[in-house]
């Protein structure tokens, strides 16, 4: 169907076209369902696709290659100038982005699934009115899928202005890189951009108002991204919270507080807030619906992924949990497929990643997670400096560690930092889904020479049995 | 610091319920709205949310206890504190939760709410199968966490769940009414929500009988009053010269009569359909219902058309508590033509009772009444009235037989000297 073009009644309603909305309209269409989606954008994608992950990996991809030239001459490589035009960067992240949102947009031509770009609003449980600019209407629905998302976190002492004080949003479409740059919020949006400026060359300071970064992380891993940083030239004040600012000059001029409550100064040419994201459901009509959201503005769900209205649904970020795009899709697939009278309910593993420089991934319990839930755990590790591949490529830095039921030798959790653990986390998700003990993975080949050898090899060590690595017996590493 | 948690007043006037089911452990970490415990109520079973997160200290109850609305249920260890490097680190995740950091979950803890029985054991680790095996699980119905699996360390494989499935579809045939299949407590649960009782004695022969007319018959309930100030005024005068002869006088021999005599202009009422002939009989054994410790007895007097007033009070007298003794012979139980069931006792106008296989009509008794009715005089008078419930089994008489049937009856009940010059003729 034509952009635009209206039916007056639909078998789903999708409220959003984001990561949740998208899958859920290409699932729902595939089984056979009439499907409408409103998107406030233009285009579908949303956050994700538009002005969050897919931007934010192109602008981090862009500046690590920038940073890793000078490493190069190592290998004998040698430039004479290096250079970067970020506007011509932006052009090309600004491409890609365009390319993959036309990607979905026709998906939906091919699988018939009618796109409005329009605000939608609950006037029932049947009927949705829909706003745009072509004026007032009405969509009649069998179920509805809310997926309309979040947004940045505002803090009230230090509102956007999207000039300074900008959201991740507007950074990631910045033309001129600034010379520094202040982040509040030590989480991962905050990090990767601090990686993207890191690299470019950028001064800057990350402010964290809680004592750690990464708590989800075991200390050995969090100990090696902090090193890192440090020598990525990006400074990490822990326990720390910005008071006030002023503005001089050019200059945003930031109060802070530090943990033995003296104050300082810190001056940058931006500051980034990255506390978080709130739940969209302003103007959704869901006071037409009696669909309350809990305190801090998620909608509640079942494991189906439905609301307290039984024919509405609600997935993603505006359902709470983790805010990644793949929980979206997950949650997604579960509601069509529910929607369409399958058996499905949430009961799986989300993999994290981050993609810092080096990345970070994990999936399943750490080790301080599993012990305090009272399981008697083995551990193993195993660092990427003794990989081949790692060596060849440079990139040395980081450790794969395997956590696994002592009785049992469940796998429990894998936690990753270093080269393309993005990549790599995928092995332990499967693993920890499938209930895998220590040996299915040991006696899984990985191929010689990659970097997934690594997850072998930290199932070793946990085993006592590495091979690339000398392992006292029947020592743990981490006992 | 510890905080406790209360058990919240669920309103209803609920003031207790009884422990079924922990679904949380001493140690675990708990989040704002997850479930932590199932209690069963006078009206339901429900799940109690937890109000806030923190580290579980310690559970106040154990399974099948019954606790008090306002007493602590469970006590938690608050992020204050936490010392240890363990409990630390969950403070800080769960500060982060609310404030700032969200992205950073961890991730088998903090799950989405779930406003229904969660699926997941939120505290533990999945149920060892794969997704696939999960799948068939959530497709046939079987709840992972009620089987064992078959496999090393417990490993639930597809045959488990296909054996659970087919385990749970035999036994929900066995259960009694209102135990559906989804529900049914299966044999591993310690602490069931519902205890099955086996069919059999009274229940059994009460639940035959009940299902025989049920699935045979065409039952039709007609329904009228009858004025009975007259009557109580008999019984009342009455009531002194049964005592000295050993008898309890109630309306209910009168009614007895009544019938007795009704049904002899009225045959099709005091029959049976069997093997496709109408039997019309031609004696008037009436089977009275007994609410006995054991269930409903119904034992029978023999020829109330031949019996006087004062032998059917005293027979009735006789017979009900040989039943609630139990001390009835199944031949006075057997070979009855017609019933009656009082309920008035306990309460009740009108109700649609199930006729006594095989008979062909039974006549329910309401509570006696007073109740403002218009007289002759149009004049608005108190009157004492008998509701009257007549089941009748359509295949055999019609409604305007039942209808006839009843008006005769209230004529007597109505008028009883009736009853007197109706007597001798038979």
């Amino acid at each position: 169907m034509v952009v635009g073009d209206l039916s007056e009644s639909t078998e789903v309603a999708i409220l959003g076209g984001g990561p949740g909305g998208f899958v859920a309209a290409i699932r729902l269409a595939q089984l056979g369902k009439d499907v409408t989606v409103i998107s406030k954008d233009p285009l579908p994608g949303g956050t994700c696709l538009q002005r969050g992950c897919i931007p934010s990996k192109a602008l981090i991809e862009a500046a690590k290659h920038f940073a890793s030239i000078p490493q190069l001459s190592e290998m004998g490589i040698h430039t004479k100038e290096l250079k970067i035009d970020f506007s011509e960067t932006q052009k090309w992240k600004e491409k890609k982005v365009k390319q993959l949102s036309e990607g979905i947009l026709q998906l939906f031509k091919q699988y018939k699934i009618n796109f409005i770009h329009a605000e939608g609003k609950f006037l029932s449980t049947k009927e949705i009115e829909i706003h745009s600019t072509q004026g007032l209407s009405k969509l009649n629905f069998e179920h509805a899928v809310i997926a309309t998302g979040s947004q940045a976190k505002e803090l009230p002492s230090f509102p956007f202005d999207k000039k300074k004080i900008l959201s991740s949003r507007e950074i990631l479409s910045i033309e001129k890189i600034p010379q520094s740059l202040t982040i509040i919020g030590g989480g991962y949006i905050g990090l990767e951009i601090a990686g993207v400026f890191g690299h470019l060359g950028t001064e800057v300071h990350i402010i964290e108002v809680l004592p750690d970064i990464l708590p989800s992380l075991d200390k050995e891993l969090r100990q090696i991204f902090l090193r890192q940083l440090k020598k990525q030239n990006i400074s990490l004040q822990v326990s720390c919270k910005p008071l006030s600012y002023q503005m001089k000059q050019e200059k945003i001029l930031l109060r802070l507080q530090l943990n033995d409550q003296s104050e300082q100064d810190l001056e940058s040419e931006l500051l980034l807030v990255a506390v978080g994201r709130t739940p969209v459901t302003q103007g959704l009509g869901l006071e037409n619906i009696a669909l309350k959201t809990d305190a801090r503005g998620f909608l509640k769900i079942n494991p189906h992924c439905q609301t307290e209205k039984k024919n509405i649904y609600a997935i993603g970020d505006v359902a709470g949990g983790m805010m990644l795009a793949h929980k979206a899709f997950a949650e997604a697939k579960i509601a069509a497929a529910h929607i369409c009278g399958q058996a499905a309910a949430w009961d799986q593993q989300v993999p994290a990643v981050i993609f810092t420089d080096p990345e970070i991934a994990y999936v399943g319990l750490s080790e301080t997670e599993a012990k305090a839930k009272g399981f008697e755990v083995i551990t193993g590790m195993f660092p990427f400096a003794a990989l081949g591949r790692a060596q060849t490529m440079d990139k040395t830095e980081g450790v794969i560690k395997s956590i696994a039921e002592k009785n049992t030798q469940r796998i429990l959790g894998i936690q990753m930092i270093g080269p393309q653990v993005s990549d790599l986390i995928s092995e332990a998700t499967l693993a920890i889904e499938m209930g895998a003990r220590l040996e299915d993975l040991e006696l899984t080949i990985h191929p010689h020479p990659t970097l997934s050898e690594a997850v072998g090899e930290s199932i070793e060590s946990a085993l006592g049995i590495p091979i690339h690595r000398y392992q006292r017996k029947k020592t743990s590493l981490t006992s | 610091m510890e905080k406790e948690f209360i058990f919240p007043d669920l309103g209803e006037g609920i003031t207790e319920g009884e422990l079924i089911k922990w679904l949380v452990s001493t140690g675990d970490y708990v989040n704002e709205d997850q479930e932590i415990a199932e209690i069963e109520t006078d009206k339901a079973l429900v799940s109690i949310p937890s109000a806030f997160s923190g580290k579980i200290k310690k559970l106040c109850y154990e399974e099948n206890q019954t606790v008090k609305v306002g007493t602590a249920l469970l006590i938690y260890e608050t992020d204050e504190t936490s010392q240890t490097e363990d409990t630390k680190s969950d403070s800080l995740k769960e500060t982060e939760n609310t404030q700032s950091n969200r992205e950073k979950d961890p991730i088998i803890n903090k799950k989405k709410p779930q406003t229904e029985q969660s699926i997941q054991n939120t505290t533990h680790l999945l149920p060892l199968a794969t997704p696939a095996t999960r799948k068939l699980a959530r497709e046939l119905g079987v709840d992972l966490h009620s089987i064992k699996g078959s496999g090393k360390d417990g490993r639930i494989i597809d045959d488990d769940i296909q054996k659970a499935a087919n385990k749970t579809e035999i036994s929900s045939e066995e259960l009694t009414e209102g135990l559906g299949s989804k529900t049914k407590p299966s044999p591993s649960e310690k602490a069931s929500p519902y205890e099955a009782i086996p069919l059999k004695g009274i229940r059994r022969k009460i639940a035959e009988s009940m299902q025989a007319s049920h699935q045979e018959m065409v039952m039709v309930t007609h329904m009228d009053e009858a004025r009975v100030d007259k009557l109580l005024e008999i019984r009342k005068e009455k009531a002194e010269l049964a005592k000295s002869r050993g008898i309890k006088l109630t309306l209910l021999p009168f009614i007895l009569k009544a019938c007795s005599i009704a049904l002899q202009d009225h045959p099709y009422l005091n029959a049976s359909l069997q093997e496709e002939s109408i039997f019309l009989k031609k004696y008037y054994h009436f089977g009275f219902a007994v609410d006995t410790d054991a269930g409903l007895m119904v034992p029978v007097i023999r020829d109330v058309n031949k019996k006087s007033i004062f032998k059917l009070a005293k027979e009735l007298t006789e017979l009900s508590a040989r039943a609630r003794e139990r001390k009835i012979d199944l031949e006075e139980l057997q070979n009855h033509t017609f019933s009656i069931t009082n309920i008035g006792s306990l309460g009740g106008i009108f109700f649609t009772p199930i006729i006594h296989h095989p008979d062909s009509a039974i006549l329910g008794i309401g509570r006696t009444q007073q109740k403002p009715i218009v007289d002759q005089n149009k004049k608005i008078v108190p009157a004492y009235m008998l509701p009257l419930a007549l089941t009748f089994d359509h295949r055999i008489a019609d409604g305007a037989t039942a209808a006839r049937f009843v008006n005769q009856v209230i004529s007597y009940l109505e008028d009883p000297d009736l009853l007197l010059l109706e007597e001798g003729e038979n």
